[in-house]
């Protein structure tokens, strides 16, 4: 086991690096750079074109040179001294500017993930042992209602009762007096304050889609023979189900957390620009608009750690969970 | 050692499963008795309702099967029991599911989850019914899997089922339905999905078990071959319902009912012409949805009275001794079948 946990850091590591290489090939591909509309725009205002900070950028990431030089320049400081670049459009340094965001995009992702499962796993044991009950088919027509309704117009039913019945201020993650604060007990607890909106709205497909995935893993499982075999040794219903086809059913919905989480990130873009949410999502979105390179490649890599990390820990999760998979790896 | 009083009396047992293309009568009207000890083997082709009489017995047919009839088990201790007026998820039928009737199943493969280990699930029906400390229970599935000679025990407790071959997890399933010492074993075709001589070590472990334990066995398979070897009284069963019944030796000997004979000129045999086509009984076990009325095997009957077996249904009545059949070919039945009314004289 071991060695399989060390031979999958290797293979996240790899996957990493080649991630970083078409990352930054993609983001470049668009003609013209930031650097150049810059300069356009400073020459059409009748400045001079070549002002002395636009030299030292273009010296400091190698602008004028091939692009396998700009990686390297990129790279470089971003493995040795997790120098994750400047931000041409916010005059900063990339990091600061990302890692709030990225802190609350995890907080949400993860939110919403709990979310999604405590609301769709009893919902799903319920449809899969009542199956064809009323019950079911209410859960079915809001699953498929759920996943229908478009997440923006959700959050935007959302603002109008938070604001309505709770006074809440409707979007963002914080109170405008907590904004800019630091971290405190009292900004935490705005930010929990804030969360169900985002969580929910986040939320609802991926709980629709884990009902529909979880109720037909049951039902399946139901049939088989290793079931009916516990049945006749006596376990009651509710042990049986829980100890035999639930764990069974578990997997698929735990090899899904891995790619559960970037859906999450990407899905909530939209929901994150309606609400204001001070997430990766929009700033994202605007750096690729405005060719700021190094903030979009510094955002696509940690979500592509994010991701890589979430697979590797799904995985891990199903063999410590089912012997078979153990089993297979160790061999 | 059979001491002759009834362990279970089923008595018109009907079985019916409601489906979109209408009622599926999967058991219909089957009555049986086994006795204290008796190994009874039920023969059948598939789908005529051998498995779910089976299922009936634990009450774990599918849950939208609608069961009627009784079946009353003489328990150990306590009063007759109508096992089909319990609760199917009650404390009652649960403390008989594995203590007093236990069931093993075809599939080998898969009766186990494959997720714990082979010793999780037998200690697990143990615990259940025998004694709810762990370490007592692992004593006892060690000493049950050493009596169904599974070489180191103790280890292949700790195995899961998917590193044991098919005889090994096959011997474990018994060893997981003795461990509780039941009264009566329901077994469905256990030895169907294993090859011949895993097959026949299995057959000669169960009967050495059955002496050991004095159990009564209800045997369930459409391998006549096994039956010769296992049991001592045959119910033969077509369309959800027993056609004849007898002991082993009338039964191979003096076959009465045409689908009996049919079936055991079916039956390869050594030393036999073997240069002749082995006869087969013409067409299928229809599906016993809206079966019309009259004798279920009259389509494919090869002496059927025609104007008789297609519209009367003919009881099950006792022939010779101790050898019941259900067919107009033999006199007392259309006696009995006059007595009841559902034939007028004329009509021989």
């Amino acid at each position: 086991m071991g060695r399989y946990i060390a031979k999958r850091f290797l293979y996240v590591l790899f996957v990493l690096g080649l991630v970083s290489l078409v990352v930054f090939y993609i983001i470049n591909l668009p003609p013209g750079s930031w650097i150049e509309n810059y300069a356009l725009e400073l020459e059409a205002a009748g400045s001079p074109a070549d002002s002395s900070e636009l030299t030292f950028l273009r010296g400091r990431y190698g602008l004028d040179q091939p692009l396998h030089i700009q990686y390297l320049r990129w790279i470089g400081p971003l493995l040795t001294e997790g120098d994750f670049g400047y931000s041409f459009e916010w005059r900063q340094p990339v990091w600061p500017l990302i890692a709030d965001r990225l802190l609350l995009t995890v907080v949400v992702s993860l939110a919403s993930l709990v979310f999604v499962y405590a609301v769709a796993i009893p919902i799903a044991l319920y449809s899969a042992t009542h199956q064809y009950s009323f019950g079911d088919y209410l859960f079915s027509f809001l699953g498929i209602f759920g996943l229908a309704t478009p997440s923006f117009l959700l959050a935007l039913v959302f603002m109008v009762i938070m604001l309505r019945f709770f006074g809440v201020s409707p979007g963002g993650l914080f109170s405008p007096e907590y904004l800019n604060a630091p971290w405190s007990p009292a900004r935490v607890w705005d930010l929990l304050i804030h969360l169900p909106v985002p969580v929910i709205v986040v939320g609802t497909a991926g709980t629709a889609s884990v009902i529909r995935i979880l109720r037909s893993q049951l039902l399946d499982e139901f049939q088989k023979q290793y079931v009916i075999t516990a049945r006749a040794k006596g376990v009651s219903e509710s042990r049986l189900i829980l100890k035999y086809p639930f764990r069974m059913a578990l997997n698929p919905i735990i090899s899904n957390i891995g790619t559960l989480l970037p859906a999450i990130v990407s899905g909530s873009t939209i929901v994150a620009i309606v609400l204001g949410l001070p997430m990766t999502g929009p700033l994202l979105l605007r750096s690729i608009i405005a060719q700021d390179t190094y903030v979009a490649a510094g955002i696509l890599m940690m979500l592509s750690v994010m991701t890589v990390l979430g697979v590797l820990i799904s995985d891990l999760l199903l063999a410590w969970l089912d012997p078979r998979i153990r089993f297979e790896k160790s061999n | 050692m059979s001491q002759k009083s009834p362990l279970l009396n089923i008595d018109n047992l009907k079985v019916h499963l409601p489906l979109e293309e209408g009622v599926l009568k999967a058991v219909d009207g089957l009555s049986l008795t086994i006795e204290h000890g008796q190994t009874l083997g039920l023969v059948g082709e598939s789908g005529c309702g051998k498995s779910m009489t089976a299922l009936s017995i634990l009450r774990i047919a599918p849950r939208f099967a609608q069961t009627s009839g009784s079946i009353v088990l003489h328990p150990r201790s306590g009063p007759p029991l109508d096992l089909v007026g319990l609760d199917a998820e009650g404390k009652t039928i649960r403390t008989i599911r594995g203590g007093e009737i236990a069931m093993i199943f075809q599939e080998p493969m898969t009766s186990f989850s494959p997720l714990y280990t082979i010793g999780n699930q037998v200690i697990e029906a143990i615990r259940l019914h025998r004694t709810p400390d762990k370490q007592a229970a692992r004593e006892i599935a060690v000493d049950m899997l050493e009596r169904v000679r599974i070489p180191g025990a103790s280890q292949t407790l700790d195995k899961y089922p998917q590193e044991l071959s098919g005889g090994m997890r096959q011997r474990a399933m018994i060893a997981m339905a003795l461990s509780c010492h039941p009264s009566l074993l329901v077994a469905d075709e256990p030895t169907t999905a294993l090859d011949v001589t895993v097959q026949a070590q299995v057959l000669r472990l169960m009967r050495d078990l059955q002496a050991e334990f004095g159990m009564s066995i209800l045997y369930i398979t459409h391998d006549l071959g096994v039956i010769a070897r296992m049991v001592s009284e045959v119910a033969v069963m077509y369309l959800g319902r027993i056609v004849e019944q007898a002991s082993v030796d009338s039964l191979f000997h003096a076959p009465h009912h045409p689908y009996t004979q049919a079936l055991l000129k079916s039956v390869p045999r050594m030393g036999k012409k073997s240069k002749r086509r082995l006869d087969s009984i013409q067409g299928n076990v229809p599906v016993p949805i809206n079966t019309p009325k009259g004798c279920g095997f009259f389509p494919r009957c090869p002496v059927a009275i025609p104007g008789l077996c297609d519209r009367v249904d003919p009881p099950l009545v006792p022939v010779e001794d101790g050898q019941r059949v259900r067919c107009f070919l033999y006199p007392e039945v259309v006696a009995v079948a006059e007595q009841q009314g559902s034939i007028a004289h004329d009509v021989q």
